[in-house]
């Protein structure tokens, strides 16, 4: 929880990493109660390229709307996992298939968790023809987020990635507000349960409901994240949950190993 | 004085205040949890959820500022769904285990449940398991599954009574309150305050635990009389409705518990752990019997040898009572001091390991009406000589003077309401009703009046100091 801004604020303080509420924002009142801004790394080492450069020389790369890079932090099943810059309105799959050699083992591509495990599902499908662009990302219902991209071969069971997801928001919740404190708990529990072959037809709906709850609700935004990681998979893969709420196993036999062979 | 309007009804709120504060000091009702009054605003209870109209979104009423022409709505639908929400999401892993809590009828989360939620539990998934009945300080003990994290308690022991001794340990649904590993809170003064302030069953009094049902009991507004600071309390006791004859019938004339009744001018919510002990000062063993020359004597006898002491002795000392109410005092200035040198003792010194005074609400003073005492009389002199050779009467109302300084030819008149070996010594001794039986005020030490109410009957063998004064000064001249 200490990534969120105003946790880390409060724990470089030496308290807890407790995100804080808003109003006052943290230019208001931040770090030992000044002004404080807080911004990534990416953020500011553009903004010494674009002291040092220029605007101008700054907007020769990316979309007019877009200017710059931004760094993909790619990994799961990918042959070449790692850090890339990448430019604004550079193709998804060739960013996918040639740059970072494709699918682990030539397997194919089921779907990419664009921009951290927060941002919504994007099939292989949706991601054919879309280019690495927030504007052109969000249109597709997602988001570019961190850069923090994650990619997800053909055969990976997706109630087995939820319940792995789901685990991390329940572990990260700092416990500090209700819906986020009780939500995720609940929403792990509910998985563990359908994993566990116990699950019910009316489990999915509820836990879009946690998820619905926890939107815009919460002190900071982890809530509302593990809600649309949630939704978002649960969108597109439900089928998936119903196989296993029905026959009370995997379709995919639990797998999130990339398999070596098809 | 920014104007808002909650549900469309306008309200001059004060810059600075939230929308909250606003609406509860107008009278307009917005359930909270985690927002005290004397606290900071934490907002993580998230219960307290309005809308502002125009929007499709809720947010929290407690850290929302108040901005000229803000309409807030605290009732629409997406209000009251969110709030029901809330309120499951509160209670997923609440035990709701009332029937054993010492907390319901006055837990705020059941309350709330009622009016706001009335479903049951949507979840079939098991409860988080947490400790319970952990002992959080020798005073306190705490239910873990009951506790729903509002952090009131810790806010109060780093904002108020400054110990920081509480904090939150592990993170999500597995948070548990501690107490810091030094017993910090164990040696913090105001540490049961914390009982008051949970708003569930979480954190209870040992010595209150499964002592009775609240709804079996009523407050009778009174004093703290442990010190100078004079702090209001409710003195909790069986409703006369409920007695039990077939108890012990000390159980129907009992203070079962003490709380702040809050007050602005002197202790504000709070009041110290010893104001919640009072029970052990107003509960010791009573002296109910008038005594002459250590004989038991009819009250009205006792009056009556008194009255003739006072009339024969020619050198009168009285030794004036720091426990007497405003109303006492006045009456003995007006009716007896006349025939006495009169001086105040400090009926209570503090006790060993009590503490002294701090910054807050103790005062080293342990007596309550130092103040208007001593706006009539001067203290007793520490030094000897106190008497002088001639002193052939002295009267001793209330407890804590040494019976060694007495001089040797003096004849006795003691008033107490307590037993102490002296009260045999005396020459006459009448017994006085305490403060649980009679009505007053004190003065504390800022000057500030308080009212106590009477919550038991008085003993029919004790005397109330004020007739009882005004009896002894009756025609006491004729007998010299």
């Amino acid at each position: 929880m200490c990534g969120e801004a105003s946790g880390l604020l409060t724990s470089i303080e030496g308290k807890r990493g407790y995100p804080r509420n808003r109003p006052p924002r943290l230019t208001v009142r931040g770090l030992y109660q000044r002004p404080t801004v807080v911004n990534n790394v990416e953020t500011l080492s553009n903004v010494v390229g674009i002291i040092a450069n220029g605007a101008e020389a700054f907007r020769t790369v990316g979309t007019t709307k877009n200017p710059g890079t931004r760094l993909i932090s790619i990994s799961g099943h990918i042959a070449r996992p790692g850090v890339y810059e990448v430019e604004i309105g550079y193709p998804w799959a060739k960013f996918i298939d040639e740059d970072c050699g494709g699918v682990l083992h030539g397997q194919k591509l089921k779907c990419v968790i664009p921009g951290g495990i927060s941002t919504k599902v994007l099939t292989a499908a949706e991601i054919k023809d879309l280019v690495l662009d927030p504007t052109a990302v969000e249109a597709a219902g997602s988001s570019l987020g961190s850069g923090g991209m994650i990619v997800v071969a053909e055969g990976t069971c997706m109630v087995r990635l939820l319940q792995v997801m789901l685990r991390f928001y329940h572990h990260e919740s700092c416990g500090q507000c209700t819906p986020c404190r009780e939500g995720m708990g609940w929403l792990h529990r509910i998985i563990d349960r359908i994993v566990a072959g116990e699950g019910r037809p009316e489990d999915l709906d509820r836990m879009i409901g946690i998820s619905r709850l926890n939107d815009g609700t919460t002190i900071c935004g982890m809530g509302d994240a593990a809600g649309y990681a949630t939704v978002g998979i649960l969108a597109k893969y439900r089928d998936e949950f119903d196989y296993w709420i029905e026959h009370k196993r995997s379709r995919f036999d639990g797998n999130l190993e990339c398999p070596r062979s098809s | 004085m920014p104007e808002i309007f909650i549900n469309g009804h306008s309200i001059q709120a004060d810059s600075g205040q939230t929308v909250l504060q606003a609406a509860l000091a107008h009278g307009h009702e917005i359930p909270y949890f985690c927002y005290h009054p004397a606290l900071s605003i934490a907002g993580n209870c998230r219960v307290c959820v309005v809308q502002v109209e125009g929007r499709s979104w809720v947010e929290i009423a407690c850290n929302m500022p108040v901005t000229e022409g803000l309409r807030v709505l605290t009732d629409s639908e997406l209000v009251r769904e969110h709030r029901k929400s809330m309120l499951q999401l509160t209670l997923l892993n609440h035990p709701v285990d009332c029937g054993i809590c010492d907390k319901a009828g006055e837990c705020t989360l059941q309350d709330y449940h009622y009016k706001y939620n009335g479903a049951p539990s949507v979840s079939i998934d098991p409860k988080v398991r947490a400790t319970k009945f952990h002992a959080l300080s020798e005073r306190i003990v705490l239910d873990n599954e009951r506790c729903i994290l509002c952090s009131r308690c810790v806010r109060f022991t780093h904002e108020i009574s400054k110990s920081h001794a509480l904090g939150i340990q592990h993170r999500g649904d597995a948070s548990l309150i501690r107490a810091a590993e030094n017993h910090s809170f164990d040696d913090d003064p105001y540490s049961d305050n914390v009982i008051d302030i949970c708003p569930v069953g979480a954190l209870l009094s040992r010595a209150f635990l499964y002592k009775s049902r609240v709804w079996y009991l009523e407050p009778t507004p009174s004093i703290c009389p442990g010190c100078a600071r004079g702090c209001t309390v409710n003195l909790w006791h069986r409703k006369p409705e409920w007695k039990l004859n077939a108890l012990d019938p000390r159980h129907n004339r009992a203070i079962e518990r003490v709380t702040p009744l809050p007050n602005p001018a002197v202790n504000g919510p709070w009041i110290c752990n010893k104001g919640r002990d009072l029970a052990k000062i107003f509960e010791r063993a009573r002296a109910e019997q008038a005594m002459q020359g250590g004989k038991p004597v009819e009250l009205h006898a006792a009056i009556d040898a008194a009255r003739q002491l006072i009339g024969k002795a020619k050198r009168r000392v009285a030794v004036v009572s720091s426990w007497g109410s405003n109303e006492e005092l006045r009456t003995f200035n007006e009716t007896l001091s006349g025939h006495f040198s009169a001086y105040v003792k400090s009926d209570h010194v503090p006790a060993p390991g009590e503490p002294n005074q701090d910054d807050f609400l103790i005062r080293a003073d342990k007596n309550p009406n130092s103040m208007a005492a001593r706006t009539l009389y001067p203290a007793l002199p520490e030094a000897e000589p106190m008497f002088d050779d001639a002193t052939d009467l002295v009267l001793i109302w209330g407890e804590g003077f040494d019976f060694a300084r007495l001089p040797q030819r003096a004849r006795t008149i003691v008033l107490n309401a307590y037993a102490q070996p002296e009260n045999v010594a005396a020459d006459v001794f009448i017994p006085l009703s305490i403060q649980t039986e009679r009505r007053g005020h004190y003065t504390n030490f800022q000057g500030v009046v308080s009212a106590f109410e009477p919550c038991f009957p008085k003993p029919a063998s004790v005397a109330d100091a004020e007739m009882l004064f005004a009896a002894l000064a009756e025609r006491v001249e004729a007998l010299a």
